[in-house]
């Protein structure tokens, strides 16, 4: 009994982990790219200046001038307060019909920064929905969160095999060493951040509970998810189909700030949400900073807008809901600064190599012996390829195509985000034209070379790799190098691959 | 699960596993959250955030019980059970 409870978690963590693979590791790595959102659309707005030091009444002066004449009759006007991280003011409005529009000012003279991108938040859409707005369409988001799923019933499956792969741990297959050494691979990467993937595969089906099992939802709120998200956020959100007041100007907002601030003793200000700006009714909402926090939901204070009275501090909430945003945060990753970042970062890689190794794996085990279905063995071998260095080829095609696009041209994020996958999709067709090595050293190399050459384009936008160290942009800096030093690792292994394929092809000779 | 597993039998245990998980652990939200006697948000926390690891367990069963007909049973039964516990909570 215990013996086939072992055989079929094996049979289970095999096909489980190659099905749900193929959509892991891009998952993975665009989530591990994601650690570092905040960076990598920093490098990819060259125009924002790092080196500012803008006063605080002055910006929301600022902002609040921008949006009296941009956003007028906007339903909510939110203001984010530059940062070290994101050192640009921010402005998104949102419309009574549900549309927003983010603008990027320069917090000092208040420019508006044209360019139009999503930087490093894409990396975070397709982490969550493989980039499809799953208010349009859920489709992508139910299949990261089913390949979350898998990956936990991975991990348990993977453990309850691994007490007998233990044992075979010592024993030497010298004429087996691909497969040993891949399997060697797959189980370092696997036991090692054990935890590390456990903890991330469930935190993320947390983080958005009730759109995966929407079960409690109906039962006591009768199915309405924005009454339910009202209740558990406690914003004091104006609806948007509710008419405004009159016509009321809203108090100044620097002194609220101040006030905010206060009242949660101390830490900064980061948001402010205005619901009905200029209306009798108006709210306004100011969120405190939660880079200090593992909780991901800051605190609140609220204010009556034409007044400017305090309506409600909201520092303490119901354990759940603190649970629910502490196990949220811990996938989110907003504390921590650049120490933790950089952990999640590498144990981020260590993931999607664990997948990579296993997806590899299945191949090696079997390409010696004769395979029951020949096509399907050829299609799992492609899409291997096109899985794991299709995927890094896109990943670093969307930087390139974020320093080649021009800022003025007008659906710059569609067209960005188009280099991703049409690169995606030239790495499929090639993966199943070429034969199978051939593949992955070319697109290995492909993406090597891509890594290696992305501060060459610096230049371009005013920003080469040389000034970026000269004038100290540590930021957009490390973003460079850390793609050099992949793109390193990637040319390594193609390079190898290529020899390797060099040396057997004498022996055939 | 041996390798001579016929296709049929893993069509049904993967129908176990995925719609039948689904179906289990919607019904344990479903119910929890009516059950557990604490504020609406937290209950609808607690049930939902419980349900995921129901899933995983029902997908492990769906791929551990040898005979397949207990294993289908074993769904729709605590489908049934968990739905009507939600019904009889809610009223």
């Amino acid at each position: 009994m215990k013996e086939s409870f072992t055989r079929s978690m094996a049979w289970l963590h095999t096909w489980i982990g190659l099905l749900f693979g193929w959509v892991l590791f891009g998952v993975l790595l665009t989530g591990t790219l994601a650690v570092f959102y905040s960076a990598i659309t920093l490098w990819a707005m060259p125009e924002i200046r790092t080196d500012t030091h803008p006063d605080r009444a002055r910006t929301l002066a600022i902002a609040r001038d921008y949006l009296e004449h941009n956003a007028a009759g906007a339903q909510q006007w939110r203001i984010v307060i530059p940062t070290p991280r994101e050192p640009a003011l921010r402005l998104v409005w949102t419309q009574p019909d549900g549309r927003s529009t983010t603008r990027q000012l320069d917090p000092e003279t208040g420019a508006l920064i044209a360019r139009q991108t999503d930087g490093g938040l894409f990396f975070l859409a397709y982490h969550a929905t493989l980039g499809i707005n799953r208010h349009i369409n859920p489709t992508g988001h139910l299949i990261v969160g089913a390949a979350g799923l898998a990956m936990l019933v991975a991990c348990i499956s993977g453990i309850v095999i691994h007490k007998r792969i233990f044992r075979d741990f010592f024993v030497f297959r010298p004429r087996a060493a691909r497969q040993r050494a891949w399997m060697d691979t797959h189980n370092m990467l696997s036991v090692l951040p054990l935890p590390f993937h456990m903890m991330m595969a469930y935190t993320g089906l947390v983080l958005l509970y009730y759109a995966y099992i929407p079960a409690g939802v109906t039962m006591l709120y009768a199915g309405d998810t924005d009454a339910y998200l009202r209740a558990a956020s406690q914003a004091e959100y104006r609806e948007p189909q509710t008419a405004p007041g009159n016509f009321r100007p809203t108090v100044s907002l620097s002194p609220l700030v101040d006030r905010a601030e206060k009242a949660w003793g101390g830490g900064p200000a980061v948001n402010i949400y205005v619901s009905h700006p200029n209306h009798a009714d108006a709210a306004v909402e100011i969120w405190r900073w939660r880079d200090d926090r593992i909780s991901n939901y800051p605190d609140r204070i609220a204010f009556d807008g034409t007044t400017g009275s305090m309506v409600r501090p909201l520092l303490r909430r119901s354990a759940g809901r603190q649970t629910q945003s502490i196990l949220a945060g811990v996938h989110f990753i907003e504390w921590g600064g650049n120490t933790a970042r950089w952990l999640y970062f590498l144990c981020g890689l260590m993931s999607c190599a664990m997948v990579a190794a296993a997806l590899i794996l299945f191949v090696a085990k079997r390409e010696r012996k004769p395979v029951a279905h020949p096509a399907f063995f050829r299609m799992v071998r492609s899409l291997n390829v096109a899985a794991i260095a299709g995927n890094m080829v896109a990943c670093i095609a969307f930087f390139w195509a974020e320093r080649l696009i021009s800022p003025e041209i007008a659906g710059r994020k569609a067209l960005v985000e188009t280099y991703f996958f049409a690169a995606w999709l030239v790495c499929l067709v090639h993966a199943g034209l070429r034969p199978d090595r051939r593949a992955w050293i070319e697109q290995l190399a492909l993406a090597g070379l891509l890594c290696l050459g992305l501060p060459l384009l610096g230049g371009h936008v005013g920003r080469s790799l040389p000034h970026l160290l000269a004038t100290g942009d540590w930021t957009r800096a490390a973003v460079e190098l850390t793609a050099m030093v992949i793109g390193a690792v990637l040319l390594a292994i193609s390079v190898r691959l290529a020899l390797i394929e060099r040396l057997s092809a004498q022996d055939a000779r | 699960l041996a390798a001579a597993v016929s296709p049929g039998e893993i069509v049904a245990r993967v129908l176990a596993a995925g719609p039948g998980g689904y179906a289990v652990s919607y019904a344990w939200a479903g119910a929890m959250a009516v059950i557990v006697p604490i504020d609406p948000v937290d209950a609808v926390i607690t049930a939902t955030c419980t349900a995921f690891l129901v899933f995983i367990g029902v997908v492990i069963r769906a791929f551990s019980v040898a005979s397949v007909q207990r294993l289908f049973g074993e769904i729709v039964g605590a489908t049934l059970l968990l739905g009507g516990l939600a019904l009889v909570f809610r009223a």
